[in-house]
């Protein structure tokens, strides 16, 4: 179909880039622009004058023709929108996207002729259509996400208020520490704020707030912290303000160049600690103290028994021979008690600190040779050989003559009590500076786990109680206190069943300042 | 000088305001699947001077218009006239878009819809007129425009005795109630010709 000479005038609009067309008032298409050919794919002589709902019946129903009727009357133009009608005139866009229109329709009368026809003017709006909704899109989902963030800042806020909260009521000072150890922030300043200047703590270093001897340890602790990725501890005397505390620093690490300190106040545990060691101790002295006046009245009482009973046998006694046998057995018990009171004055002087040594300058040898006179009868009597061997030790030793004789005489009478046969070997020898005196026997020996015990107040290995002279089980007590006393140590080594070795290791008792 | 109406005229103009809005409403119902009702509750005469008072009252400094100007054998402008956010609203009940509520900005595609329905509201008061003027005339293409209610008054080019009617309109979409304003504007003589002609209908009427 062709044009009608006056519907001729439309053709002006064929080279503009939108769509048009133009619908008389029996709505039959009389233009149809290259445009709309290219859209539809829809040549122009296929649709002059057909009917438009012929192909796009939509448009002929009351919904766009009660709208379409005054423009036919000359009346105002008519606007479709693409929200509200997406396609006036449906065309392919992409494979399964049709194009986005709006649509203005405007009566236009042609020169010479009363009609009025509508001519739709088709913009394709599909690109800013997507762009809108991109940008929409994008819009809603800042806007999203600033809503989300907002949230997650008031839950922040707020656990912010409940860890500040929190921190009101913890005593504990918490810094964050960077690893140069200068104060980057003060998280709670807790009870310190009384005895520090705790707003000024920012930007101090350790060097700043700890004496030099204590930098170096909280140094090491950050480092360890830093490197183990662990909490670690350190204790030190803090001097404050108003006085000195134990203090407990806690240094964890946060991130990569920052740690979090936690400083606690822990003098009042320290102070019950050491209520309670000393309350331990006390028990333990009252218990050994409960041992020992138990275990001395046995030992008082078993001399007096037979004191007493030789006491009677010596009055009844017509025999001169056997008197004088009861007097020498009183004569024994008087000297075992003797040895007694003299030991317990002994632990007495040594546990109380009225006791000092009174050290001088003296040969090994003379101490051995006096030893070896005192103590050779009761390992005849015994039928056990004491040798004391010379000693090559020519340098005197600075110590206190009596109480290390008492010390080792207290070894040797441990050695004679346990040693049934055999042999008792007493020798000196030096180890650079250090003078060792050694006692070996052939006794019953000592498991390994009783070395320690052996030397508390009346510990007796083999728990037998006996009245002969060391068997209080104070002997090695006492060697300990008067070694110790010395700066030295006794060294136990045994075998069960074979025999004990007890040395006195004195680290400095040789007097060097003497040659020859 | 403002030229005033008699009652009759008041009634029969109301009327066809009325009728014209009515119609663009049931166009919107037709079209949309929410139901809008338009209703004139008001009509009246302005000054220039009066229309930039009552233009205050919307509550904003800027105001969102759909504006159609005419001219021929009767000249002047109607303007569909909508505080911004109420226009923001509009659009988004009828598109059905959830986040725009709260929102001012028209983007493109926004102004696009409110110019339909501008324009279906102004055509169908105009379609009134027009039958009532019996004379064909010259309509611009509808236009949107945001902007300070000064620089719309400007716009308009009042002259110093210019005579507005204006229609307080209410939009009831739904569960939303929504303002607007249709305010009439016409050239020197305009007005007069339109109430003879309102006059005529009267005596035609009776």
């Amino acid at each position: 179909m062709q044009f009608q000479e006056h519907e001729r005038v439309f053709t002006v609009l064929d080279d503009v880039p939108l769509g048009f067309f133009a619908l008389n008032k029996d709505y039959e298409i009389i233009f149809w622009n290259r445009q709309m050919e290219y859209w539809t794919g829809i040549p122009r002589e296929d649709v002059l004058h057909t009917p438009i709902g012929d192909r796009f019946a939509h448009l002929t129903r009351p919904r766009y023709t009660t709208r379409l009727a005054g423009v036919f009357e000359g009346g105002p133009p008519v606007v479709f929108s693409s929200q509200l009608h997406h396609h006036i005139i449906p065309v392919p866009h992409k494979a399964d996207t049709l194009r986005v229109q709006h649509t203005t329709v405007t009566p236009v009368t042609i020169p010479g002729s009363e009609l009025c026809h509508a001519l739709f003017s088709i913009q394709d709006v599909t690109e800013v259509t997507q762009r809108v909704k991109d940008y929409s899109h994008m819009r809603n989902q800042a806007l999203a996400e600033v809503q989300e963030r907002k949230k997650t800042e008031q839950r922040l806020r707020e656990s912010e208020t409940e860890l500040r909260a929190l921190f009101a009521a913890m005593p504990e000072l918490i810094l964050l520490v960077d690893r140069e150890i200068v104060v980057r922030r003060l998280i709670n300043a807790g009870e310190f704020v009384n005895w520090l200047r705790t707003d000024q703590l920012v930007g101090k270093s350790v060097h700043d707030l700890l004496p030099a001897d204590l930098v170096s340890e909280v140094k090491s602790a950050v480092e360890r912290a830093f490197a183990e990725d662990e909490t670690i501890d350190v204790e030190y005397m803090a001097h404050l303000r108003r006085g000195d505390f134990w203090v407990k620093a806690s240094f964890s690490p946060v991130d990569d160049d920052n740690v979090i300190c936690v400083v606690r106040n822990i003098s009042e545990d320290r102070l019950a600690q050491q209520r309670t060691t000393q309350l331990a101790i006390e028990r333990e002295k009252s218990e050994l103290v409960g041992d020992f006046i138990q275990a001395a009245s046995h030992d008082f009482r078993t001399s007096l028994s037979v004191m007493n009973t030789n006491l009677y046998l010596l009055e009844r006694s017509k025999d001169d021979e056997k008197r004088a046998e009861r007097r020498v057995k009183l004569k024994e018990q008087v000297n075992h008690l003797e040895e007694l009171v003299d030991s317990l004055l002994t632990i007495y002087r040594w546990d109380t600190t009225t006791y000092t040594l009174k050290p001088g300058r003296f040969q090994v040898q003379g101490m051995l040779n006096n030893l070896q006179i005192s103590l050779t009868d009761r390992a005849n009597d015994k039928g056990i050989t004491l040798k004391f061997v010379p000693t090559d030790v020519e340098l005197p030793i600075h110590a206190d003559e009596v109480e290390l004789t008492r010390a080792l005489r207290s070894l040797v009478e441990n050695a004679l009590h346990f040693t049934q046969e055999g042999s008792i070997t007493v020798f000196a020898r030096t180890e650079g500076h250090a003078l060792h005196l050694v006692v070996e026997d052939t006794g019953i020996g000592i498991h390994d786990d009783e070395h320690t015990n052996i030397f508390k107040l009346f510990y007796k290995v083999d728990k037998a109680r006996t009245h002969q002279l060391g068997g209080l089980g104070l002997g090695l007590s006492i060697a300990e206190r008067i070694i110790k006393a010395h700066q030295g140590r006794i060294d136990v080594s045994s075998t069960p069943g074979e025999g004990s070795r007890f040395s006195i290791v004195l680290p400095a008792a040789l007097d060097t300042s003497v040659t020859g | 000088m403002t030229t005033r109406l008699t009652a009759d005229q008041y009634d029969i103009l109301k009327e066809l305001i009325n009728i014209g809005v009515g119609r663009a409403a049931g166009m919107l119902n037709a079209m949309l699947d929410t139901h809008v009702h338009l209703q004139v509750p008001e009509l009246f005469t302005l000054t220039r001077e009066q229309l930039e008072t009552e233009l205050n009252t919307f509550g904003g400094d800027t105001i969102s218009v759909v504006r159609l100007t005419y001219s021929g054998g009767f000249s002047g402008a109607t303007s569909l006239i909508f505080p911004p956010t109420s226009a923001a609203k509009l659009v988004s009940i009828l598109t059905g878009e959830e986040h725009a509520v709260d929102d001012d900005d028209l983007d493109a595609l926004r102004i696009g819809t409110l110019t339909e329905v501008g324009n279906i509201v102004i055509n169908g008061v105009m379609g009134s007129i027009a039958n009532v003027l019996k004379q064909r005339l010259h309509y611009s293409l509808p236009t949107y425009i945001d902007d300070t209610i000064k620089a719309l008054i400007a716009l308009n080019r009042f002259k110093e005795d210019a005579t507005i009617v204006m229609a307080r309109a209410h939009f009831r979409v739904e569960a939303w109630q929504i303002d607007g304003s249709i305010v009439l504007w016409f050239e020197v003589g305009s007005l007069d010709a339109l109430l003879d002609a309102i006059d005529e209908l009267n005596r035609d009427v009776l």
